[in-house]
């Protein structure tokens, strides 16, 4: 195959790439601005019902004495991002390794084989969310068998390991602990109603709490996550731009030095034939 | 281009003496374009001499010996117009090189290659005339660059700084501003160097000449400018020696009356490109990308003559248009062997309204090296590349997320990095009118000073606008007193 053909193939496959690379930029930058959008509400509503854990009072904050911790990994199942993932299952380690080890549940598939290599097999392991749309259906299966696990004593802590966002790009593996609730001190307890039962309305109350937590904690995964792979993504068409010049480039060249290449051979001849030695004049 | 196709039954004039005046006749045998041959009885006049074409009732017709065909017959490339021009005519030479006239009688002046006044003054009939070709200064005679000169425009001096003795090259399309830097470049280093400068226009549109001289008169430089003008509208050999003769009079002022000289071309691709039409012309075989074979010879002999010598000083400043913006294009890449800085003007930095419109992260410069600029320098401009080259990277996450959803030290760098790109406008001296701010030149201790503190964030309370088209930062303390 000529160099000029296997250029021009390479030219196409280049286009082809930088379209992908785009298209997963843009969104990338759909994504991150559905994750950034819902946070500061969120963070609002979960503070909302914080405090008023506190003012229910009760024993919905002690720990389960003994208990084993539990971790919560929120790791990613796309590419893209470098070592997202690694920093996160190192964070985990860390944490597991600072504590009684507990049930760890792993949100994305990429995080099991880097456990795997530390000797730990996940209690459960679920698809990573991808988009806001899809956390609510992978949110109440799991904070249900989150207190499933707690009712039954297998955690007597739990915590998140996520990532924090730190702005387009940048983010930091974090912590966060969500059980037993930090609820705000000296606060009035609550009245006893009537018509509710305090037990039930604390359970109701945890309850969202977990599930307000871990939703507020995905949001900003996500967005770091996007941030991330928006990044990268960006980076990638940058060098894909830089590489289809530099091939246009050499192509064009090469294309001049056939041409000229094609003019001297004509004029060769023309002198040829001139002088009488090229044959047919 | 100066080799020919020789014969050696030939007998060529002896080499032009100071005293040979020795006419040489002969007549015209044919006539292709603008290649002439001509019919010499006895002795041929040498390659790279001048001949004259005397058709009767019209002007004459110069032109430059390329080659000997046989023991007869010369073939030289005419550097005037051939219209009219008659097989049989008579031709003369006295063997010498072409040659133009030098001296202090030229400041002021605008001339062709032929010496001729193009700005409708007093004819130039000095007696100083120099030969158009002649060797680069032998290697002892050179002045060994590295001072840096400083041109008082600030994105220059500290990311491309030139240097004495130096070959400067701007790189830009049009409506960039190219010829705005080049004029002010003359127009500081007339002030600054006390010394002259000499301008060769090759092939570009007479109206950009006529542009540059009104530019410089408004200014009150011309006085100590000599412009050498070989525009579009000329014959390719014109066009191809002009710049010859335009460094012909600069070297004049530098070795003969030692000063200082700032050589400015434009444009050397317009010289490689007359050089390919006479290369055509000869009908030698056309090298890569069809350039002439001898382009590396050509470019040497102009380049290699702008230099330093003993006796007074030289730099020299060139626009280098690049065909396609394809920097692998063989012109291009002879051209940057030899030049010691590259100033790449950007069409997006232009858009955005920041002139000069440098981009500070493709131009580059030889005398970046911690001997020459100091550590200080070197440090502020590490650092001023590293945020620039940043904000560059951020400035696409930027326009689909916004500055708020970038990370704290980012924010800061994109701050820092805004700041720095106003501060690097400057008020041309050269651009008043326009403007209606007068032009600045700023040391370049002051500007690694202002840039140094804008990095260090001294600037981050003060607004993107404030820097913008300032002198230096001490501008912003009269601000405040002004408003």
């Amino acid at each position: 195959m000529s160099r000029e053909r296997v250029l021009q193939r390479r030219l196409r496959t280049l286009g082809t790439l930088e379209e992908a690379v785009s298209a997963l930029r843009s969104l990338s930058a759909q994504h991150f601005r559905a994750a950034r959008a819902p946070l500061a509400a969120v963070r609002a509503y979960r503070d909302e019902v914080q405090r008023f854990l506190g003012v229910l009072g009760g024993a919905h904050a002690a720990p389960v004495p003994g208990g084993p911790t539990g971790i919560v990994l929120v790791a990613a199942d796309l590419g893209l991002v470098g070592d997202y993932t690694t920093r996160l299952v190192r964070e985990a380690l860390e944490l597991r390794a600072e504590s009684d080890p507990g049930p760890i549940v792993c949100l994305g598939h990429r995080a099991v084989s880097p456990l795997a290599r530390a000797g730990i097999t996940p209690t459960s392991v679920q698809p990573a969310p991808t988009s806001v749309a899809g956390l609510p259906g992978l949110l109440l299966p799991l904070v249900d068998t989150l207190l499933s696990l707690r009712r039954n004593g297998a955690l007597g802590s739990l915590w998140l390991v996520a990532a924090r966002f730190e702005g387009a790009g940048e983010y930091a593996p974090t912590r966060v602990p969500v059980l037993p609730v930090a609820a705000p001190e000296g606060r009035p307890a609550l009245a006893p109603s009537p018509y509710c039962n305090a037990d039930a309305l604390r359970a109701v109350v945890v309850r969202e709490y977990l599930y307000v937590s871990l939703y507020e904690t995905l949001l900003e995964a996500l967005a770091s996550e996007h941030g991330k792979r928006l990044v990268t993504a960006e980076s990638a068409r940058s060098w894909l731009e830089e590489r289809i010049g530099a091939t246009r480039r050499l192509a064009t060249a090469i294309r001049r030095e056939a041409s000229t290449q094609e003019v001297l051979e004509v004029v060769v001849a023309a002198r040829g034939g001139r002088s009488g030695t090229g044959g047919a004049s | 281009m100066t080799s020919g196709t020789g014969d050696a039954g030939a007998r060529t004039a002896p080499e032009a003496g100071a005293g040979d005046r020795m006419k040489l006749r002969g007549e015209i045998t044919s006539i292709r374009g603008t290649v002439v041959e001509m019919r010499f009885e006895g002795v041929l006049p040498p390659i790279g001499s001048g001949v004259v074409c005397l058709p009767e009732g019209r002007p004459p017709v110069t032109g430059e010996v390329y080659g000997h065909n046989d023991a007869t017959t010369v073939r030289a490339i005419a550097i005037d117009s051939t219209r009219g021009l008659r097989r049989g005519e008579p031709v003369e030479s006295t063997g010498e090189p072409l040659r133009v006239p030098v001296g202090p009688e030229l400041l002021g002046r605008v001339i062709d290659l032929h010496g001729r006044a193009l700005d409708a003054g007093p004819p130039l009939d000095g007696k100083s005339r120099a030969p158009l070709r002649r060797p680069p200064p032998a290697p002892r005679d050179r002045r060994a660059s590295g001072q840096v000169y400083e041109t008082g425009i600030k994105v220059i001096d500290l990311f491309c700084p030139m240097v004495h003795g130096g070959r400067a090259a701007v790189f830009g399309g049009a409506g960039v501003g190219k010829t705005i830097v080049l004029t002010e470049f003359i127009h500081n280093a007339v002030e600054s160097l006390e010394g002259v400068a000499v301008f060769a226009g090759i092939g570009e549109r007479s109206r950009e000449g006529l542009e540059l001289w009104e530019e410089l008169e408004r200014r009150a430089v011309m006085e100590r400018t000599a412009l050498v003008f070989g525009q579009m509208k000329e014959p390719p050999g014109a066009r191809f020696l002009i710049g010859f003769a335009a460094l012909a009079v600069a070297e004049h002022f530098r070795d003969v009356e030692g000063r200082d000289v700032l050589f400015v071309v434009d444009n050397v691709y317009r010289y490689v490109q007359a050089g390919m039409e006479v290369s055509g012309l000869l009908g030698r075989m056309p090298s890569r990308v069809g350039y002439q074979p001898t382009l590396a010879a050509d470019l040497a002999d102009l380049e290699e003559r702008i230099t330093a010598t003993a006796r007074g000083n030289m730099i020299s400043l060139q626009a280098i248009y690049v065909p396609a913006d394809d920097y692998s294009d063989p012109a291009i890449t002879h051209a940057f062997g030899y030049l010691d800085s590259a100033l790449v003007l950007s069409r997006d930095i232009a858009t955005e309204g920041l002139y000069p419109a440098i981009d500070p992260l493709a131009s580059w410069s030889k005398a970046l090296d911690v001997e020459i600029i100091g550590r200080r320098h070197d440090e502020v401009l590490q650092e001023a590349r590293q945020v620039l080259g940043r904000y560059q990277e951020l400035r696409d996450i930027i326009s689909m997320l916004g500055m708020e959803e970038l990370s704290a030290e980012d924010r800061r760098i994109v701050g820092r990095a805004r700041r720095l790109r106003s501060y690097f406008t400057q008020p041309f001296f050269v651009t008043e009118s326009f403007t209606g701010q007068a032009g600045q030149r700023v040391p370049i201790e002051t500007t690694v000073g202002d840039v140094g503190a804008i990095l260090d964030g001294r600037c981050d309370e003060r607004g993107e606008r404030e820097l913008f088209m300032i002198g230096s930062l001490a501008d912003l303390e009269k601000k405040p007193a002004d408003g």
